[in-house]
C-alpha cells in the first residue's frame, strides 16, 4: 500500500498508509475525484481537523482499518449502544471538549464506525439522568422562561401516560 | 501539587474597551481530600472539585515526578471537565451575551444531535433531556415525532 500525507488546520503533515485514510469516506471521495499518483507527493489538506484531533482519529483507523465495511442502518434494526469495545471504551477516556471534537470530526471525515461509537458513547452518558443532571454533566444552562417550562412540561405529558 | 494558590491577570479587548479580570485557583486540604477551587471573577459562579488524594498522589517523598502521582490522564479529564472548560464556558457567555459555547452537546449541528437521539430507545430520556435546554428541547421534539410518523 502506498502512503498519502494528509494535513491538519494547523499545518501538520501525517505521512499515512492508504489503507487508514481510506477509513474516511471523505478522503476517498477526494482521492477518487482528483486521483492519486505513487510516488508523486499529494497533500490532502483537512482545514477542518486540528493536529490533536486527527492524531486520534487516525490512532482508532489504525486499529480497526480490518473492521468489515459498515452496512447501511435500516431504522428497523434496534440500535444498541451497550455493545462499545473495551479498547473503543478505553480510547474513549477523554475530556468531553476532546470527545466532542472527535464527533465532529468523524462527521467531517465521514467515518461512520467512529462517529457510531463516539455518539452511543455521549447516549450512553444523557441515559439515565434528571434533566439537572444532564445540565451538570454536559454544562447546559437552562435557557428556558418559567412559561416555557410548563409548555414542555404538558408537550411531556405523552411519555408519562405509558 | 496545588498546594499554592496563584494569581493570573487575564486582560482582552472588546471593542476599545479594556478589560481585566483576574482569575485564582486554589487547593485546600481537608482530612483525605484536596478541594479545588477556581475563580474566575467576583460576579460570576466559580467551580470546585474534590479530589481523593490517596487516588492520584502515591508518595510526597520520591524525587521522580512518575513515582509521585498516578492516574494523571483521569486527573486531567477531570479538572477539564469539571473546572475549566466550565468556567471557559462562563466567561466566554459573560463577554459574549447568550452565543453558544463550542463544542458541546448545545453547540453540535442539529444533524448530528438527531443521530446521537435515535440510540436513545427510552421516552424518558427523551423527555429528561427535553428539560434542559431550548435547543435540546427542539431535538427531542423532532425525534419525537419522526418515531410516531414511522
Amino acid at each position: 500500500m502506498p502512503n498519502i500525507k494528509l494535513q491538519s488546520s494547523d499545518g501538520e503533515i501525517f505521512d499515512t498508509s492508504l489503507d487508514i485514510a481510506l477509513c474516511s469516506l471523505t478522503i476517498k471521495t477526494m482521492i477518487d475525484d482528483c486521483g492519486i499518483d505513487e510516488g508523486e507527493d499529494t497533500v490532502v489538506p483537512l482545514p477542518n481537523v486540528n493536529s490533536t484531533i486527527l492524531r486520534k482519529v487516525l490512532t482508532w483507523a489504525q486499529y480497526h482499518k480490518d473492521d468489515p465495511q459498515p452496512t447501511e442502518d435500516d431504522d428497523s434494526k434496534e440500535k444498541r449502544t451497550d455493545d462499545i469495545s473495551s479498547w473503543d471504551a478505553d480510547f474513549l477516556k477523554v475530556d468531553q471538549g476532546t470527545l466532542f471534537e472527535l464527533i465532529l470530526a468523524a462527521n467531517y471525515l465521514d467515518i461512520k464506525g467512529l462517529l457510531d461509537v463516539t455518539c452511543k458513547t455521549v447516549a450512553n452518558m444523557i441515559k439515565g439522568k434528571t434533566p439537572e443532571e444532564i445540565r451538570k454533566t454536559f454544562n447546559i444552562k437552562n435557557d428556558f422562561t418559567p412559561a416555557e417550562e410548563e409548555q414542555v412540561r404538558k408537550e411531556n405529558e405523552w411519555c408519562e401516560e405509558k | 501539587m496545588f498546594s499554592q494558590s496563584s494569581n493570573e491577570k487575564l486582560s482582552y479587548e472588546t471593542s476599545n474597551e479594556q478589560l481585566c479580570r483576574t482569575s485564582m485557583l486554589s487547593g485546600v486540604k481537608s482530612s483525605d481530600f484536596l478541594i479545588v477551587t477556581m475563580t474566575v471573577d467576583h460576579h460570576l459562579p466559580g467551580g470546585s472539585v474534590c479530589l481523593p488524594l490517596s487516588r492520584y498522589i502515591l508518595s510526597t517523598t520520591k524525587k521522580e515526578f512518575t513515582y509521585r502521582l498516578r492516574n494523571l490522564k483521569e486527573l486531567s479529564n477531570l479538572l477539564k471537565d469539571e473546572i475549566f472548560v466550565p468556567l471557559r464556558n462562563t466567561l466566554i457567555a459573560d463577554c459574549s451575551s447568550g452565543s453558544l459555547v463550542f463544542p458541546g452537546l448545545q453547540g453540535l449541528p442539529f444533524d448530528i444531535l438527531v443521530y446521537i437521539l435515535s440510540f436513545m430507545k427510552s421516552k424518558k430520556d427523551l423527555q429528561n433531556l427535553s428539560k434542559t435546554c431550548k435547543v435540546l428541547r427542539d431535538v427531542c421534539k423532532n425525534e419525537y415525532l419522526r418515531r410516531r410518523n414511522k
